[in-house]
């Protein structure tokens, strides 16, 4: 059983969770203006890293709030959490 | 002419788990018995919603409600109505049965000034009352979150999953039992789950009073 730290309500079962996807994706800013391009990358490409990789978690089965995770994707180990607009914690191998 | 009646029977009021003898059981846990399962019916409950650290929505529904609401994960407060921490802006608030309808006036006007919602979730949930001595052991074989007293200490709640369903479990007191709000419309489920885990020890069916304190 993966245990995941939420911010609020602390550790608990993996199944209470539901992944997000990647973090920090900058919507194109305006967006009347933005191009096919920009819009492809926003939506479309992502970084995929082999090591930290800072994702969206919400706890579904709990306090149902949003978070921010870091995790290794080498060994789905989750390295930290941080909440939504925090700025995310330094991470060194 | 024939005349036609036009007096209807009266509506009746019916909870989710009626159909499981809910209103058949005594009214109080049988002392020898090890685990009793019940409803606790038409409970009043009210959602709110609101921004913790906004200091004038927290100290208008203090006012109202005569107590604080609870900032600390997990845990709850008890005054005209008992409010369950749901969430970081998020709280359920416990009724006696019918007296929502006025806690929920009493707070609107009270929030009228702040950003806020409140939503009447009276009839979407309901509560499944386990009492016993063996009820530490039902709900560690349908909930992988630690309830024991050592981890949770009553009055506590958690909002989790219970036999796959999410379910808020309030720990009312230190006599082990707990009160489950559970949707309605799966109460059936997490009741035959209850049942089920707990056959070994013989559960009865019991009709614990539908109060907040």
């Amino acid at each position: 059983m993966l245990l995941i730290t939420c911010p609020w309500c602390g550790q608990r079962d993996e199944l209470e969770f539901s992944y997000g996807g990647e973090a920090h994706l900058v919507r194109p800013e305006p967006t009347d203006h933005a191009t096919a391009k920009e819009w492809a990358e926003y939506l479309f490409m992502r970084t995929n890293p082999k090591g930290f990789h800072k994702e969206r978690w919400q706890h579904t089965g709990g306090c149902r709030a949003w978070f921010n995770a870091i995790r290794d994707t080498r060994t789905n180990r989750l390295i930290d959490v941080y909440v939504v607009g925090a700025p995310p914690p330094e991470i060194t191998e | 002419m024939k005349s036609v009646s036009t007096s209807w029977p009266l509506p009746v009021r019916r909870g989710p788990l009626d159909n499981m003898g809910v209103e058949s059981g005594p009214e109080s846990r049988p002392a020898e018995v090890s685990l009793a399962i019940g409803e606790r019916r038409m409970l009043g409950k009210l959602m709110l919603h609101g921004d913790p650290c906004a200091d004038g929505f927290m100290e208008a529904a203090a006012r109202c409600l005569g107590s604080s609401l609870p900032i600390e994960p997990n845990t709850i407060s008890l005054c005209r109505v008992r409010v369950l921490w749901f969430g970081p802006k998020q709280w359920l608030l416990v009724t006696q049965p019918d007296d929502q309808h006025s806690v929920a006036t009493s707070l609107r006007s009270a929030l009228s000034a702040e950003s806020f919602a409140l939503v009447d979730v009276s009839d979407q949930m309901t509560v499944v009352t386990i009492a016993g001595n063996a009820v530490h052991d039902v709900m560690a074989r349908l909930c992988s979150l630690d309830l024991g007293a050592q981890a949770m200490s009553p009055p506590r709640c958690a909002r989790t999953v219970v036999a796959r369903l999410p379910v808020t479990v309030d720990m009312r007191d230190k006599q082990p039992c707990f009160d489950l709000y559970v949707e309605s419309t799966v109460a059936p489920h997490l009741w035959h789950s209850l049942q089920h885990v707990g056959r070994r020890w013989h559960p009865v069916v019991f009709r614990p009073p539908a109060s907040i304190g």
